[in-house]
């Protein structure tokens, strides 16, 4: 009786230890594709001809769009934001004017499908990864 | 007839005066293994955030300058000295200059971290730390 315990239990801790591991793997992932999503949302708003005058207006439509097409295919999701391992996958991103000093926010939520959260009954473990980037271009 | 053979073993045997100098002999070792493994975390820990820092920084200057050169390696091992690591055996690569906006650049650093644990048993292993980080370059090139 103790033996099937004691590898259930085993099993269990493995299980749980796989888990661990995909969610921190799968938020480094995430945590590099928002940092390219930024970076996309820079280059894809900002207007080489303003700036060329001394002016930084970042075009939300236009950042927004590369930033989506980025972060899409950095983490190969489908669609709907999702792959095999991520469900609900939602990106906002919020670009601050603020003059000559235009920054962009990114936060990434997602739900992580895990073993250990089948077994109970749940969709998956939530994880949400946020980022900032201040524009850092030089006047010519 | 055999029981009375061996009488000082029987005494030796059921005396247990000795006991506790054992426990903590076995102690003291535990808690020295456990005190080096800590300090092993803390140096890859250290190793691998100080690299990862000075990678950051360079990634920065390199999407503004879109590319990776000479004078971005000298930014490179200027921060890491800075931050206390010894840039003799660091290693690093990053995507050449110049590349057009929008595109990828890339700076990989490597850095071998050498056990401390095993130092006092003469033994020296060593393992590389290897960073890399990707970003977008900013700069139009005409």
């Amino acid at each position: 009786m103790k033996v099937p315990a004691w590898m259930m239990f085993g099993l269990l801790l493995a299980m749980l230890l796989m888990d661990v591991t995909t969610i921190m793997v799968v938020r480094s992932h995430m945590l590099r594709a928002t940092e390219m999503a930024l970076d996309a949302a820079l280059v894809g708003g900002v207007n080489q001809s303003d700036r060329g005058r001394g002016r930084l207006y970042i075009d939300e439509g236009k950042g927004y769009d590369l930033a989506y097409t980025y972060f899409k295919s950095s983490l190969q999701l489908d669609s709907n934001l999702e792959n095999n391992f991520l469900k609900k996958t939602r990106l906002r991103i919020q670009f601050i004017q603020n003059g000559e000093k235009p920054k962009v926010t990114a936060e990434v939520s997602t739900v992580v499908t895990a073993m250990t959260t089948k077994i109970l009954g749940l969709e998956g473990v939530p994880v949400t990864v946020r980022g900032n980037r201040n524009y850092v271009g030089k006047f010519k | 007839m055999s029981k009375n053979r061996f009488p000082h073993i029987k005494e030796l045997l059921g005396n247990q005066a000795g006991e506790g100098l054992i426990t903590a002999f076995y102690t003291i070792l535990l808690l020295t293994m456990i005190f080096f493994v800590g300090i092993d975390i803390a140096g890859y820990t250290g190793t691998v955030w100080k690299l990862r820092n000075a990678c950051s920084e360079t990634l920065t200057l390199m999407k503004m300058e879109n590319g990776f050169d000479s004078s971005t390696e000298q930014v490179f091992y200027q921060f890491l000295q800075n931050q206390g690591l010894d840039i003799s055996k660091v290693q690093v690569s990053g995507t050449p200059k110049t590349v057009q906006r929008g595109e990828m650049v890339r700076i990989v650093a490597t850095a071998p971290y050498v056990l401390r644990a095993l130092r006092p048993f003469n033994l020296e292993l060593s393992f590389q730390v290897r960073v890399e980080m990707i970003g977008l370059a900013q700069e139009f090139v005409r």
